[in-house]
Order: C-alpha cells, then sequence, then structure tokens
C-alpha cells in the first residue's frame, strides 16, 4: 500500500469540557522518524494517547495504514501494527523483565517469530539481558525505559510510538537511547513517532517535525531546516542571538502567529 | 494434647473454606478493586449447583465437581460481563454495592429454584475416618485440605507459568499498559470472575457435606472477609493463610475458652492483628500509587 502509513485529520480531543486538541493534521510517511515537539500543556501526549486509541477523538479521523481507528480500544489498534510506549514508560513492576517483554507479545498471532524478536530486544538492549530474571519495579529508570521500548518491539509493530522517552533520564542516557530507536529504524524500517520537550535532542535524529502549541500544530517541516529556523532555535533550542546587551529584547514575539 | 490436635484439625479444615472465600476475594480486588460481598453467595450456589449434579442429573462425585466448577465459573464470567461492566468508570463504591445487590440476587434466586429447605449428598468422603496413629480424622475434613491445597497449587502454576495467567497479572499491576499490549483487560477481567466463582464453587462442593446444602451457607463470607483482611487484602498467600489463622483460633476458643465467644473470636483476632500491622499480614509491600 502506498501514501503516508498514518494520517491524522482535524482531530479533535476533550478532557471533560476542557479542548486539548485544536483540530491537529498530521502525517508519518513510511519508515521515517517524527518528531512532535512543545512545551508542556500544548498537547503532544495527548495527540499520542489519540491515535493509539487511549482516548477517543470527539471529531477528526485518523488513518493507519489505509484503515480507519479514531474511537477503537487500544487493544485493537496494537493489532494493527502500532505500539505506544507510554509516558513515564508504565513497566508491570512485580513481574520479571522476561515476563514484560513476553507480554509485549501477547497480541501476536504468529508465535515462531517470537523467540527471534526477543533475541533482538536483547542484542540492542543488552543490559536487559543481563537482567531477564529481576523485577521490573526494581530496574533504573533508564533500564525501565528500555524495557518499555523493547516490549513494544515484541510486537513486532510497523510503528511505533514514544511518548517522551527522554524523561527523567541523563543526558547520555537519553543519546543512548535514541541512538537506539535510530538503529531499529535503520534495521527494520519501523516508522517512528516520537514526542518530546527535549528538542535538541529529538531534532538531531528525527527525519520531520512538528511543533505544537496550546493544542494545535504551530510549524512543521524537515528537521534540518527546523533547527535553522530562528524562531525555534530562540524558543526551543535556547540559542541566542547577538550580545548580552545587543539588539535582542527581553522577549521576541513568534513570527508564526 | 490429643483432643488439641483433633481441635486444631478441624479448625484448619474450616479454615481452609475461610481461606478460599477469601481467595476469591483477593482475586477479583487484585483485578478490578472491587471487593466482591457476593463471594459467600456464590460458594452457596456452587453448593446447590453441585446437589443438583449429583442428585438430580446424576453424575459421579468427580464428574459433577468438575460439572459445578464449570458452570459456576460460567456463570461469574457472565455476571462481569453483563452486571459489572456496564459500571466501569462509575465510583469504586457503586461496584461494591452492586456486588452486595448481586449477592441478595443470587440467595433469592436459588431460594426461587430450589426452594428453601435444606439438603445434603453423598460424597466418597461422607461417614468415613481416617486414622493417624491414635488420632481419627473424618475424611471430609481431609478432603478439604486436600482440596485447597491442590486448587492452591494449580492456582499458583497457573498464575506463574501461564501466559493468561501472566497477563492477568499485568491486567492488576497496570491496566493502561496491560491495553497497550493488546491484552484484552475487559475479557481478562470477566476470566478472573470465572475463576473466582470457580474457587467458591470447589469450596461449596467441599464445605456441603459437612454442614447441608443450605442457603445459609452464605455467612461464610464474613468469615472470609476477615481472612482476606488479615492476609493484607491483596496478597493470595496471605488471605489462605488469614482463613487457617481465623479458623483454628475459632475452634480452639469455643473448646477451650467458652463456647459462647467463638463467634466473636475470629474478629478478636483480626482486631489485635490489625492493631500491631495494620498492613495485615502479607499486605504493604505493594502501596497504590496515586
Amino acid at each position: 500500500m502506498s501514501g503516508p502509513l498514518l494520517q491524522v485529520r482535524n482531530v479533535e480531543s476533550y478532557y471533560g469540557p476542557i479542548m486539548a486538541l485544536r483540530g491537529v493534521s498530521l502525517e508519518v510517511e513510511r519508515a521515517q522518524i517524527v518528531a512532535v515537539l512543545g512545551a508542556n500543556g500544548a498537547g503532544k501526549s495527548t495527540l499520542l494517547r489519540t491515535i493509539s486509541g487511549v482516548m477517543d477523538p470527539r471529531v477528526g479521523t485518523i488513518a493507519f495504514d489505509g484503515q480507519e481507528i479514531a474511537g477503537q480500544d487500544p487493544d485493537k489498534v496494537v493489532r494493527l501494527g502500532m505500539s505506544l510506549v507510554p509516558e513515564g514508560r508504565q513497566v508491570f513492576p512485580f513481574l520479571t523483565v522476561a515476563e514484560n517483554l513476553d507480554m509485549g507479545a501477547f497480541g501476536r498471532r504468529d508465535r515462531t517469530g517470537v523467540p527471534e524478536d526477543l533475541e533482538r530486544v536483547y542484542r540492542y538492549f543488552p543490559r536487559l539481558a543481563e537482567r531477564t530474571g529481576q523485577q521490573a519495579g526494581l530496574l533504573s529508570g533508564g533500564e525501565q525505559q528500555m524495557l518499555a521500548i523493547g516490549r513494544a518491539m515484541m510486537g513486532r509493530p510497523k510503528m511505533l510510538l514514544l511518548d517522551e522517552p527522554s524523561l527523567g533520564l541523563s543526558p547520555l542516557l537519553v543519546q543512548e537511547i535514541f541512538a537506539i530507536v535510530a538503529q531499529i529504524n535503520g534495521d527494520l524500517g519501523t516508522t517512528v513517532l516520537l514526542v518530546e520537550q527535549n528538542a535538541r535532542a529529538a531534532l538531531g535524529f528525527a527525519h520531520y517535525g512538528y511543533i505544537m502549541e496550546l493544542g494545535r500544530i504551530a510549524l512543521s517541516g524537515d528537521c534540518a531546516d527546523l533547527r535553522d529556523n530562528p524562531d525555534v532555535q530562540e524558543f526551543y533550542l535556547g540559542i541566542k542571538e547577538g550580545g548580552i546587551r545587543g539588539k535582542r529584547r527581553w522577549r521576541r514575539r513568534k513570527t508564526w502567529r | 494434647m490429643l483432643d488439641f490436635l483433633q481441635q486444631s484439625l478441624n479448625g484448619f479444615a474450616t479454615g481452609c473454606i475461610y481461606g478460599l472465600v477469601a481467595l476469591g476475594f483477593v482475586l477479583i480486588y487484585k483485578a478490578s478493586e472491587i471487593v466482591n460481598f457476593a463471594q459467600g453467595d456464590m460458594l452457596m450456589l456452587g453448593a446447590f449447583v453441585g446437589w443438583t449434579a449429583l442428585d438430580v442429573l446424576g453424575f459421579g462425585y468427580w464428574p459433577g465437581l468438575l460439572f459445578t466448577i464449570l458452570a459456576c465459573a460460567a456463570i461469574g464470567f457472565l455476571l462481569d460481563r453483563q452486571v459489572m461492566r456496564p459500571i466501569i468508570g462509575q465510583p469504586q463504591f457503586a461496584g461494591i454495592m452492586l456486588t452486595i445487590g448481586l449477592a441478595f440476587t443470587i440467595r433469592g434466586g436459588v431460594i426461587m429454584i430450589w426452594g428453601p429447605e435444606e439438603r445434603s449428598f453423598h460424597t466418597p468422603f461422607s461417614n468415613k475416618t481416617t486414622a493417624f496413629g491414635s488420632l481419627a480424622v473424618d475424611d471430609v475434613s481431609l478432603s478439604i485440605v486436600a482440596g485447597t491445597l491442590v486448587l492452591c497449587a494449580v492456582l499458583f502454576i497457573f498464575f506463574r507459568r501461564s501466559r493468561l495467567g501472566v497477563a492477568m497479572q499485568a491486567a492488576s499491576q497496570n491496566q493502561l499498559a496491560a491495553y497497550l499490549m493488546a491484552i484484552p483487560v475487559k475479557t481478562v477481567n470477566s476470566l478472573v470472575w470465572g475463576l473466582s466463582a470457580g474457587v467458591a464453587a470447589a469450596a461449596g462442593m467441599l464445605l456441603a457435606p459437612s454442614l447441608l446444602v443450605d442457603t445459609n451457607l452464605w455467612i461464610v463470607v464474613l468469615k472470609g472477609f476477615g481472612a482476606a483482611i488479615l492476609g493484607g487484602f491483596g496478597s493470595i498467600p496471605g488471605a489462605v493463610v488469614g482463613g487457617m489463622i481465623i479458623g483454628v483460633s475459632e475452634q480452639l476458643v469455643g473448646v477451650y475458652l467458652d463456647p459462647e465467644s467463638k463467634g466473636i473470636a475470629a474478629y478478636v483476632i483480626l482486631l489485635a492483628v490489625l492493631l500491631v500491622w495494620p498492613q495485615g499480614l502479607f499486605g504493604g509491600a505493594e502501596r497504590k500509587r496515586v
């Protein structure tokens, strides 16, 4: 099938009376890494929750691989080949690492491929291989993030949704995890949609980026272009223009509004 | 001394039943954070279904036992699917009230279908005793103890080894993540209800020969609830051990102290333990994250 793998059109989601997504549209091409950036409360996580079926949109359509998935239960969406790695990792704390990974393959019909995928996860994340029998709740934050990604990989998804994988991790670990995600994308052609506050890290390795503000897409473009955009530099990358007391004003207006 | 052992053993057998009821509580509580007060009535229903299987349908004891467990498990599954599921998302309190309503409904239904009179059924263990040295133990008590141990072993292996068992644990530990793993959480919850009802039915079949098949069997739910709290409400081994402690102490108090106070012994012990360990004997390892 041709066309983009994921096509989100004019989606609106609410928390009770509060509108969190105000008509978001985006596309994710096959085998790309796409980053959605934005500040706290911009609606990034809501977007991922809506796409994966944890929340239902009130308006709008979501097409995954040509199939309409808006309003479906998350377990159905996962079976179609889209795995969400939720914010805050959400491993099963009292199950072992091996059991957590096995649960990742729960919805799979082809049981024969499971050992192969397990081996691959352990190759990507050797630290998990050292801790197969340990309770997941006792792992460090970085290891839990690796486990969460590995667990999502066990479903052999066409698309991986990552919600703030850098949350609460040291910069070195963030680099390590992003490198592994890029490697997964390169080796297997797994499409990745990533939500991040850490704009510098995300723009460094994604192909295409969307910037969200207050429930809308404010800006989009190739990551290389976004990195060069003066507004993005000022507001998301913290690069200051000119000298300390040069022509820079205390707060410049964003030009995209 | 001999008398003490004898009485302890009798109490132990009753305690096993309390333990099984507590186990049913804990299973459902862990899966859906609902305290199922219909647990005792499921046990009572199990005894009636068992009587029907043995005396009306003419099953042998073992096929009858299996039939009863499966039939009640199916009833439990359907109760969750048809009755409990529509109120998902309502306050926890609503769910608990609903189980109390279910309890009365089951009790009323049993009286309507079978009538209120007591009855009994014959088992391979009835009216027999086995001698251990100079200790004579009736086989019904032995069957209760053995049945409880077998059930616990089966459940232990099921939760540890089978993919469905691990998925049940996963769904109780993190429902959102379980959904994201393509675990059908709602169906899994219904299966837990089925499992719990099956355990209750087995307990009813084990208990009925030593009492009678009677609508008042549901009263064990009060002791079973105590046992679940004693064990920490949320711990499966805790539930079984809690039941055994309550059963034995109740029996010994009734024999050696005062037959009148037998009824309150369970609760006195429960209060005493909770004063020292407010988390219950096996609780506290896992706290609810807010």
